[in-house]
């Protein structure tokens, strides 16, 4: 379908619209605050009623998270020793064989037999597909890293990462897409660094952003946009088709795992449809994990483990932060957003509105490790992470863009449009209000109790049913902090003992962190959309002081 | 993957679809009779207690828990809940459960069985009068004037008012929350008024006697000018500044009712109107323009006392004992009042003739705007005396019979009618409220003090 992914220069009816489906999340999170809060006065006993089906309906989808999220991690466990490289191959050969192809060595590990029993799904399906791909070695990556005020100490970890990985380099166009407006000592170090390892790659590219290019928003998207045109005309002149190209767009403190580009490789290769699809990684902040203080740890582990649930549902999964896409893709939709701020999920909505809703998230169960967002002290830390964590929640500029889309998309099924709208005001709501309702509303009615409530069995058993549930509540906790554990990579579980007995602990002051550093921000999001007041892209300051091993 | 998450997904909203009515009719008391299999709704009964731990018996069964307790799942009917505490007395109760109803009993308090009394200061005392918002009362070893001592129940101390004047006190008049009172004292040839101030434990007399023209149906103040009285008569009010000496006869007249708060004066007058002056009488205004009083309401040739027990609300007391204000239906009991005591936490009222306690709940409709009252009658006395707010309003200390009683006034019957003392004939009492301590003058004239329970 055609449709300008854009809330600017809009004019009529869709401006209207738009207008209208920007002040819809604000609107009704507000109202269901504020609304919880009056019936909690005026109608005590409903609210406490309300509450009570609230507070379950929390617990039960708690726990329906918590079994997805041990399934994904031991998904992304099974997958971990995969040999990606032999799988390729063993995609590679049905071109030339219709019979079975040689998998991994079924092992007796379950992990192992579980990864097996994946990758011979995997194949299956693409055979009955009959959507064969390229063969491997046609297949070239585009690694863009967008750079503005990033020091080499951030970028060039990322940049090394994809060097020692076991795909080779040589099949690899790194382009940094440098800000114009960068400092000199940021562009100094850029430069150096592509002087240093531009034999690594198949090339290393530097594209300068110009600033000020009508229609355009000082946002990541526009600089990275920039940068894909520019390797598109280096594709041209290479004759690489751009359909076998898969493009990944990295945060510029993205350090990737070292199987991820062969893993990436590998599923693009298997999916049928494969230009349609994009491919999200699970991405992990342990860059910088043991150097934030505590409250930011969690707060980033909780975005990870949403990210592990997320991959499950691949019907509803929306890319997120670094991932990666068909480059053809890319160029059909007319790359990322050049005025918004949330490129990474709107690259996807673009993208599903274009292939009038063929297109879809492919998770690959492996990791890129990013940086949490840091400051020289606790407050500095705590207002940048707030700063970022409203920028993801500003996400929800897309939200009205999609809406007025679904309105016209008739080549969309209306149980696709409605099962995705609903998904996504469902995700942006609950975010900026079920913390309140859990911290503070919960608690209204049998505060704000009148006579009438006061002498009514609801009064004395609502308390003791939510007190149930939230004791139930903690065993999801408990999950939580194993997997926490669990999930800390090798460099970093080797941590002292203690320290990982108090990052358990850490996980306490959850119900305060959800609050402040999730619900608040996200709140302030759809508010500042609500009253029409746009935010600008504020790069997150990243902070590191120490090398690990990933 | 996509199938397991939709399966499961359909299990949990089938779940949440199940448990939720069942959880939110189980929190409005619905359950399955174990032994008729019939859908009720039930009923509980939430008791707390102080002191706290006290066992539970609900008819003959003791319940494991102690108090604070909810008890639910109760059958609707009526049941007899005990609680029992060892060294203090039985609360014994009947309960009456409603389906999808708390009983409630937040403030129940355990009176110990046996009262200790401890004795306060040496001597034998004839009267105790209460000065009402301060820390003193005033104790009477005899009639005379050199006899009355001051006592302040805060430190204990207690200071001789005049300890050569053999004048037999004749009256006390005093205003609530007041440092200051006035004695009339003398024979009826030789009468004498005389100002007492209290200032850092130490009384000042003044002789206002000359300020007088004749002996005055009432004296009233401002308690926030006290040194400006109002001497009040049949038919006017004089002002009497106590530290000028000076005298304003009939600064008032024809009134039948008078109430000094916030350096105002509050008049009714001889055709029922209501009008305000400031105290230099220079701004005169109406009040109480908004009430509409039946004429046949308002006792004829009757003095009205009027109180101001909080902004906003209005108390006149005849002296035949009818109680109004300005709340609907206006009038609170029709004679016979003797005292009554305003909780301005709640808005309620204690109000009291011989052989009756009542409570008047002040209501304010907010929407509608009207003011109305919920009358209760709560208590049947023989003598009522005095009768004061406990820490909450639902218990109330009251002197009846020359006997004190702790009443638990909302829960019904006499059953939470513990005797707390017996005191000398025709004496008062003294709740110090916040410690829970009652000072009386027992039947052989000590003063003692007892403790009932702390706030």
């Amino acid at each position: 379908m055609k449709f300008r992914y854009s809330r600017h220069q809009l004019k009529g009816r869709a401006k209207v619209l738009e207008r209208c489906f920007e002040i819809l999340p604000g609107a009704i999170s507000w109202t269901i605050i504020i609304g919880m809060t009056g019936l909690s006065f005026f109608y005590s006993l409903w609210a406490a009623a309300i509450m009570v089906a609230f507070v379950l309906y929390w617990v039960l989808r708690l726990l329906y998270v918590n079994i997805f999220l041990l399934a994904s991690y031991v998904r992304l466990s099974a997958e971990k020793d995969t040999d990606w490289m032999r799988l390729i191959s063993a995609v590679d050969v049905l071109h030339t064989t219709s019979g079975d192809v040689l998998l991994a060595r079924k092992g007796f590990v379950f992990k192992e037999r579980l990864a097996f029993k994946i990758h011979a799904s995997q194949l299956k399906d693409l055979r009955s597909a009959g959507d064969l791909p390229p063969i491997s070695s046609d297949i070239y990556h585009l690694v863009i890293m967008p750079v503005i005020r990033e020091t080499r100490e951030i970028v060039e970890p990322g940049i090394k990462s994809l060097m020692g990985g076991v795909y080779s380099p040589q099949r690899v166009l790194l382009v940094i897409a440098l800000e114009e407006r960068a400092t000199d000592a940021v562009k100094a170090d850029v430069y150096a660094m592509q002087k240093k390892h531009l034999r690594s790659f198949m090339d290393f590219v530097v594209v300068e952003h110009p600033s000020g290019i009508p229609g355009e928003s000082r946002v990541k998207g526009a600089n990275a946009s920039y940068a894909a045109r520019r390797a598109a005309e280096d594709f041209l002149e290479r004759k690489i088709p751009y359909e076998n190209v898969i493009v990944s767009c990295f945060d510029a403190d993205t350090v990737a795992h070292a199987e991820y580009l062969a893993c990436l490789t590998y599923h693009f290769m298997i999916t049928p449809s494969r230009l349609r699809a994009s491919y999200q990684p699970i991405p992990v902040y342990h860059n910088n994990f043991w150097e934030v203080p505590s409250f930011a740890r969690i707060v980033d582990i909780g975005s990870s483990f949403f990210q592990l649930v997320e991959s499950t549902n691949s019907e509803k999964l929306v890319t997120f932060s670094s991932h990666s896409m068909s480059f053809k893709a890319l160029v059909d939709v007319g790359y990322w957003p050049v005025d918004m701020i949330s490129d990474d999920s709107a690259i996807f909505w673009k993208s599903f509105i274009h292939y009038d809703g063929n297109y879809k998230v492919v998770p690959i169960y492996t990791t890129v490790s990013m940086d949490i967002a840091a400051g020289r002290g606790n407050r500095e830390t705590f207002i940048n992470i707030y700063k970022q964590k409203r920028r993801w929640a500003w996400g929800v500029e897309n939200l009205p863009i999609v809406m007025r889309a679904f309105l016209k998309a008739k080549e969309i099924s209306l149980y696709k449009r409605l099962m995705l709208g609903v998904r996504m005001f469902d995700s942006f709501i609950s975010w900026a209000t079920w913390s309140f309702l859990l911290a503070f509303i919960t608690w209204l009615p049998n505060l704000f109790a009148g006579k009438e409530f006061e002498t009514s069995t609801m009064f004395y058993m609502a308390p003791r049913i939510k007190d149930i549930i939230f004791v139930l509540s903690l065993s999801g906790l408990l999950f939580c902090m194993i997997i926490s554990l669990l999930f800390l990579p090798s460099g970093v579980k080797a941590q002292r003992l203690s320290r990982r007995l108090l990052h358990i602990l850490e996980w306490m002051v959850i119900p305060v962190v959800v609050l402040l550093l999730s619900a608040i921000p996200a709140l302030d999001a759809q508010t500042r959309l609500m009253f029409g007041k746009y935010m600008d892209f504020q790069v997150t300051h990243k902070h590191r002081t120490k090398r690990h091993d990933h | 993957m996509l199938i397991a998450r939709r399966i499961i997904f359909s299990v949990f909203l089938l779940a949440y679809l199940v448990i939720c009515p069942l959880l939110l009719l189980y929190a409005s008391g619905y359950i399955v009779d174990p032994f008729t299999r019939e859908v009720r709704q039930t009923g509980l009964v939430r008791l707390a207690s102080s002191p706290s731990g006290a066992r539970i018996y609900l008819e003959k069964s003791r319940f494991v828990r102690t108090t604070p307790a909810t008890i639910d799942k109760l059958v609707p009917g009526q049941y007899k809940v005990t609680l029992t505490r060892p060294g203090y007395r039985s609360w014994v109760h009947t309960i009456d459960i409603k389906p999808g109803k708390a009983a409630v009993f937040e403030h129940i308090v355990l009176i110990p069985e046996v009262l200790s009394q401890e004795a306060v200061l040496p001597g034998t005392f004839e009267k105790l009068i209460p000065l009402e918002g301060t820390d003193h009362f005033l104790l009477a070893k005899d009639p005379s004037l050199k006899g009355l001592e001051l006592y302040n129940w805060k430190n204990g101390k207690s200071i001789i008012i005049s300890d050569k004047d053999p004048s037999p006190v004749l009256a006390v008049f005093h205003e609530p929350d007041s440092r200051a009172f006035v004695l009339h004292v003398g024979s009826l040839r030789e009468r004498k008024y005389l100002y007492v101030e209290l200032k850092n434990d130490e009384v000042t007399l003044s002789d206002i006697t000359k300020l007088f023209t004749q002996d005055p149906l009432l004296i009233q103040w401002d308690q926030e000018d006290p040194g400006v009285l109002f001497a009040v008569y049949a038919d006017h009010v004089d002002r009497l500044d106590v530290f000028s000496a000076a005298v304003y006869p009939k600064y008032v007249q024809d009134v039948k009712g008078s109430g000094f708060k916030h350096n105002k004066m509050f008049f009714m007058t001889d055709d029922n109107a209501f009008i305000r002056y400031s105290l230099d009488k220079t701004k005169v205004d109406p009040f109480l323009d908004d009430v509409h009083f039946d004429p046949d309401v308002i006792s004829k040739n009757v003095f009205y006392h009027i109180t101001f027990p909080k902004d906003g609300y209005v108390l006149l007391l005849g002296e035949d004992g009818r109680l109004l204000t300005n709340y609907l239906p206006y009038q609170i009991a029709e004679h016979g009042v003797v005292g009554t005591q305003f909780n301005a936490r709640s808005d309620e009222l204690l109000f009291w003739s011989k052989e009756a306690l009542g409570t008047a709940s002040f209501l304010n409709d907010e929407e509608s705007r009207i003011k109305s009252l919920d009358i209760q009658n709560v208590h049947q006395g023989k003598d009522i005396k005095q009768c004061f707010w406990g820490a909450d309003t639902e218990h109330v200390l009251c002197l009846d019979n020359d006997k004190v009683f702790f009443l638990e006034i909302e829960s019904e019957g006499r059953e939470h009618e513990e005797f707390i003392a017996s005191v000398r004939k025709g004496t008062e009492v003294f709740l110090n409220s916040d410690q829970g301590d009652v000072y009386f003058i027992n039947e052989s004239g000590a003063l003692r003090k007892t403790r009932i329970g702390a706030k």
